[in-house]
């Protein structure tokens, strides 16, 4: 159950194509440093303020030095809250940073990382920013990596004193989150070590919707404590379909969980007996089982799948068509496998490819195609790219006041000169400028740093494979690749694609066969929890099906 | 020539760099953006992260006025400086590397002392779509602003210091046919007073059995055709009246929702409501309908009132009251040959009441003396589409706020926002926090004090204490003058940490500005989203902002 990732590469810093440091731009004026250049900095480091700077701020005139000089500043992303949040770290006065992205430039970036120009596009992110940042700001300097979260272990992330956050993704926050509480040391009365406390400033934005966030690990509620009450994962609930009605998959997602339990027999996509309406025996355990890679049933699903709006046409494209494709020179120019061919989604097919042209346009032009068949209209590129890449909108204001809340926590935070966020910004631009600041407490229940355990209530004779299914639903704990454990390590599943067949007959066995009654399970995600480990109590009752809480 | 072969799309450069943002105004509003022109009043730290965030998405061409030269100390907090710029004048070295950020944007500098410019040729602000001022503290601003409110050109001061932010906008008048609610105002047509003039839609409805027993068919029957037939049979049973009490209509949804479980009786208890209660009109919305201008219309009118007009006129005639009906229909689980009918339907329609609409706006155009063609079809079109989002803002003047303020507003203000404020009971010791309302009258005091001193308060530590109680002097008197309820007393703490900042722009502050301030100019160039009333206080010490008018 041990994590991948070991420490041992953080000690000697490499220098490859993947990572690098820009030459340091020498300040010309170094006699007037102090007294003139951060005079804009100095008047908050070094007068005193009763109410709103209490001890242990100490109104200083070398509070500026220290700060230069010992802290350490992690950045993770460096798109368009990345490059906002190195312009102001640097102008804050911060010398020594670091700066993680894996991603590299788009022409669709420029219109709003502003660190970029269309010369840079195809290089790394992290590269272009912190070069520009080092060339404008003189004295600081950025190191960049081209590498994924998870390279990094904890040598790496112990060594700043403030990591901030601009991704765009919950999965590398809940990553980056579990690393930096796992990184608290208690003492043996339980008592933390303020020292080993990194603070986590996390900020986020979506068109005119921004948040800020400042966690203290262990201290204030965690990224995790949350995770709960976001949107719900992709699970086609008939009321989610009905209340969010733009959804492309839903009328695949009605074929799916509505008409495929009443499937009784299959011989082809178009050869089938399914049970009326009224026969409420469905998803009786003499149901076909689903297999998405059998062309059949995926098949089968796609004919009964009506579609109505255009974004149904884009995803049977995307979702049906695509994995089809044997070889594709152009949009127009192409070999797809017949749908008799069992071997779709091998490994041979061809890898889509969101940023390409022809991939894309080989997308929309089936699309037409298809809406065409229906009378369907409104299949446009735009929407293609939309629902095939889920296309968040950006605009660089929205970025720029949010990037600036979160340095502004960073530099408050550091030197005491003023009170921290508690704990929660949100800002929404679209109606006004309405914006609300509260606290979000902490979860006690929460995976990461709360101490209970989730409880699942569960009849005994469940199979252990209809709990690893619940588990892998389940709505607080959104997990990617689960291996569980009990309490006293003794394995009872294993993600890992090798490890996985020994654990295979567990599936069919039953809690009870496995496990005693109230036993605590321990599950491992290294994917979302890193390190960390989520508790559940098992409790056995008669009759129970767990139900995840609701969110409230 | 051969047939197109269907191939690869190809998309303008322009297409997919403003793509990210064009997918929340669209192209029409990219157009306006760019055809913008923005004033600038300063070349510091605010203004120039303001101008970025404009410049980035580009907004057509930029002037910044300002005389100052580029010191050492910009280079510790305004990215838009080198160091091999100090000495050179700053506006003109803040435009050039703006511009270096976005080819298709054009801008210049125009070195002069803003005050004196105000001074010498106000008149010059004419020609701009958006004014916006940084850092003034003293009457050329109130000057500045007075001109903007007669010549109805939408103004911003922005104010930063230290961990404090003000940022005052000031339009005498923001139409807004997009404000893009976040609530849905989809309108079904299905009430029963509404389809009496849907016939179209009554013989959809009457087409299919609901009581069918064949499987497929029960699983497509459209929602609509569920719920109107349903409204029918609900009304012969209780004497022609529809649910009023919350009982009744939980009794008709239950109704409806034991008629079957499929996705589409999801979708009948969803809209179930559209059947009994009749469509009800935003209250913005009727703000607007209901307007002096909406109702009076003449020569001088903007096009906006013009097409308010046309639409007052379809809903007194044929639209009986109901605001047109929308081309696109929410989907609604059904079989995709019903579905593709079903929008026909409404687009029809739409296409009728627009066509109406039209022609009304045509003739209260001639009526006023101007060419019957002379508001362009697809502008009328896309009023017409967003007639359920329709907006209009009015702030006070600078003026009209600094003269005189009203008691009564204020005794709302104290006790809106105290109610507001959150009380946690988990934590022992509550950080000491004024209202947003203390802090925007510590900025007032600052103002005065510059009227009298020329210079920010606490600028050099000898003046720290002495400046501290200048202001609260002053800021006793301006409760006096202002009529501020009595038992506000003044906050001194606010005044202290305004003159222990000193005046100093920090620069995650001004980036803070920046991203607010660009984002209203936006709005209001776009004519797009709603922009807010009036002035937007933000302290950076708990990191809380507020929106008040006075």
């Amino acid at each position: 159950l041990q994590s991948i990732m070991t420490d041992s590469k953080d000690e000697k810093e490499i220098e490859d194509d993947k990572s690098g440091c820009p030459a340091l731009t020498p300040f010309k004026f170094a006699d007037q440093e102090k007294a003139e250049r951060w005079k804009s900095l100095r008047n908050m480091l070094s007068r005193a303020s009763e109410k709103f700077a209490p001890p242990p701020f100490d109104p200083e005139e070398d509070n500026l030095a220290i700060m230069q000089e010992d802290f350490r500043v992690l950045v993770v992303g460096a798109g368009g809250l990345g490059c906002e949040i190195l312009k102001n770290l640097a102008l804050s006065g911060f010398k020594d940073i670091e700066v993680i992205d894996l991603d590299i430039i788009d022409l669709s970036n420029l219109n709003r990382q502003f660190l970029f120009r269309k010369k840079d596009i195809g290089e790394p992110k992290a590269k272009i920013a912190a070069q520009f940042v080092m060339q404008r700001v003189p004295g600081c300097t950025i190191r960049w990596y081209q590498k994924p979260l998870q390279d990094f272990g904890e040598g790496f992330y112990s060594k700043f004193n403030v990591v901030i956050a601009g991704l765009d993704n919950v999965e590398a926050r809940r990553w980056l989150n579990a690393m930096l509480c796992d990184l608290v040391q208690t003492d043996d009365d339980g008592q933390v070590d303020p020292d080993s406390i990194i603070p986590f400033i996390d900020g986020g934005t979506e068109g005119f919707l921004g948040q800020a966030r400042l966690f203290v690990p262990m201290m204030s509620s965690c990224f995790e404590c949350s995770v709960g009450t976001m949107t719900p994962p992709k699970v086609f609930q008939s009321c989610t379909i009905a209340s969010i009605p733009r959804r492309p998959e839903h009328c695949i997602a009605y074929a799916h969980k509505m008409l495929w339990p009443r499937l009784r027999s299959l011989k082809s996509a178009s050869s089938y007996d399914m049970a009326p309406i009224e026969d409420k025996n469905v998803s009786d355990p003499n149901g076909i089982k689903l297999d998405n890679d059998d062309v059949e049933h995926m098949s089968w699903i796609f004919n009964r799948a009506v579609p109505r709006r255009p974004e149904h046409c884009i995803a049977y494209a995307h979702k049906m068509l695509w994995p089809r494709l044997r070889s594709l020179k152009s949009a127009s120019s192409y070999d797809m496998a017949p749908i008799e061919d069992k071997n779709v989604s091998d490994p041979n097919g061809i890898k889509l490819d969101n940023d390409d042209v022809e991939h894309m346009s080989w997308i929309f032009n089936r699309a037409v195609e298809r809406a065409e068949k229906f009378k369907i209209e409104g299949v446009t590129y735009n929407l293609t790219m939309q629902v095939v890449k889920n296309i968040i909108p950006a605009i660089a204001s929205t970025n720029a006041l949010i990037s600036a809340l979160c340095v502004n926590e960073a530099l408050k935070v550091l030197t005491w000169c003023s009170f921290g966020l508690n704990n929660y910004y949100m800002y929404m631009g679209q109606d006004g400028v309405y914006s609300r600041t509260f606290n979000y407490k902490k979860n006690p229940q929460c995976q990461v740093c709360g101490s209970e355990p989730l409880i699942y209530k569960l009849d005994p004779g469940t199979t252990f494979g209809t709990f690893y299914q619940k588990l892998l639903n389940d709505p607080v704990l959104k997990l990617k690749t689960p291996s569980v454990s009990t309490n006293e390590d003794k394995a009872l599943f294993m993600a890992g694609k090798a490890l996985r067949s020994l654990y295979e007959e567990n599936m069919s066995k039953t809690l009870t066969q496995l496990m005693a009654d109230n036993a605590i399970l321990r599950i491992s995600d290294p994917k979302i929890l890193g390190k960390g480990i989520a508790k559940i109590k098992m409790v056995f009752e008669a009759g129970a099906i767990y139900v995840p809480p609701k969110d409230e | 020539m051969a047939k197109q072969e269907k191939g690869a799309v190809q998309l303008s450069e322009h297409a997919k760099k403003y793509d990210r943002q064009m997918r929340l105004w669209g192209a029409h509003g990219q157009q306006l953006l760019e055809e913008g022109k923005i004033c600038m009043l300063g070349s510091n730290v605010a203004a120039s992260e303001i101008l970025k965030n404009c410049v980035l998405p580009a907004v057509g061409i930029f002037t910044i006025i300002d005389d100052a030269d580029v010191s050492i100390s910009d280079l510790g907090n305004n990215f838009f400086v080198t160091q091999d710029d100090v000495g050179k004048k700053r506006a003109e070295v803040v435009s050039e590397w703006l511009l270096e950020m976005n080819p298709d944007v054009s801008g210049s500098a125009l070195i002069k002392n803003p005050s004196q410019l105000i001074a010498d040729d106000i008149s010059y602000f004419k020609q701009f779509n958006i004014v916006v001022s940084t850092q003034m503290y003293g009457d050329a601003n109130r000057k500045l602003a007075a001109f903007c409110w007669q010549n109805e050109i939408p103004f911003l001061s922005v104010k930063v210091n230290g961990l404090m932010a003000m940022l005052r906008a000031q339009y005498p008048e923001i139409c807004i046919m997009e404000s893009h609610p976040s609530n849905d105002r989809t309108d079904l047509f299905i009430y029963p007073e509404q389809l009496k003039l849907f016939p179209e839609l009554q013989a959809f409805i009457d087409s299919f059995d609901i009581d069918t027993t064949d499987v497929e068919k029960h699983a497509h029957l459209p929602c609509l055709a569920i719920l109107g037939q349903f409204t029918q049979r609900y009304l012969k049973q209780h004497e022609n009246k529809l649910p009023s009490t919350y009982k009744e209509q939980t009794e008709f949804k239950d109704k409806v929702s034991e008629m079957g479980n499929g996705e589409n009786y999801m979708d009948a208890i969803h809209w179930a409501s559209q059947c009994y209660l009749p469509p009800r009109i935003d209250r913005e919305v009727q703000a607007v309908l209901k307007d002096e201008k909406a109702l009076t219309i003449d020569a001088q009118s903007r096009d906006f009132w013009i097409l308010v007009r046309g639409l007052n006129d379809f809903l007194a005639n044929e639209g009986g009251g109901f605001l047109p009906c929308s081309t696109s229909i929410p989907d609604m689980t059904m079989d995709s040959k019903s579905y593709v009918a079903l929008k026909a339907i409404y687009k029809t329609r739409a296409e009728r009441d627009l066509k109406l609409i039209a022609g009304y706006v045509q003739k209260r155009l001639t009526s006023i003396g101007r060419a019957a063609d002379s508001i362009a079809s697809d502008l009328v079109e896309r009023f017409v589409r967003n007639a359920r989002s329709l907006k209009v803002v009015r702030t006070k003047s600078m003026a009209q706020e600094y003269e005189n303020a009203n008691a009564d507003e204020y005794d709302e203000l104290y006790m809106d926002m105290s109610a507001f404020e959150e009380k946690d009971d988990d934590e022992a010791e509550q950080p000491f926090k004024p209202l947003a309302v203390n802090w925007y009258w510590a900025f007032r005091a600052m103002e005065v004090f510059y009227d009298t001193e020329k210079r920010l308060p606490g600028d050099v530590d000898e003046n720290v204490s002495g400046d501290v109680e200048k202001l609260v002097a002053i800021q006793t008197e301006l409760y006096k003058t202002n009529k501020v309820p009595d038992d506000q007393s003044v906050v001194k703490e606010c005044l202290e940490e305004m003159v222990r900042y000193g005046g100093a722009e920090l620069h995650n502050m001004g980036a803070f500005v920046g991203g607010v301030a660009s984002q209203t100019i936006m709005k209001v160039l776009l004519r797009q989203f709603y922009t807010y009333n009036h002035t937007y206080v933000f302290n950076g010490i708990h990191c809380d902002g507020q929106v008040i008018a006075l």
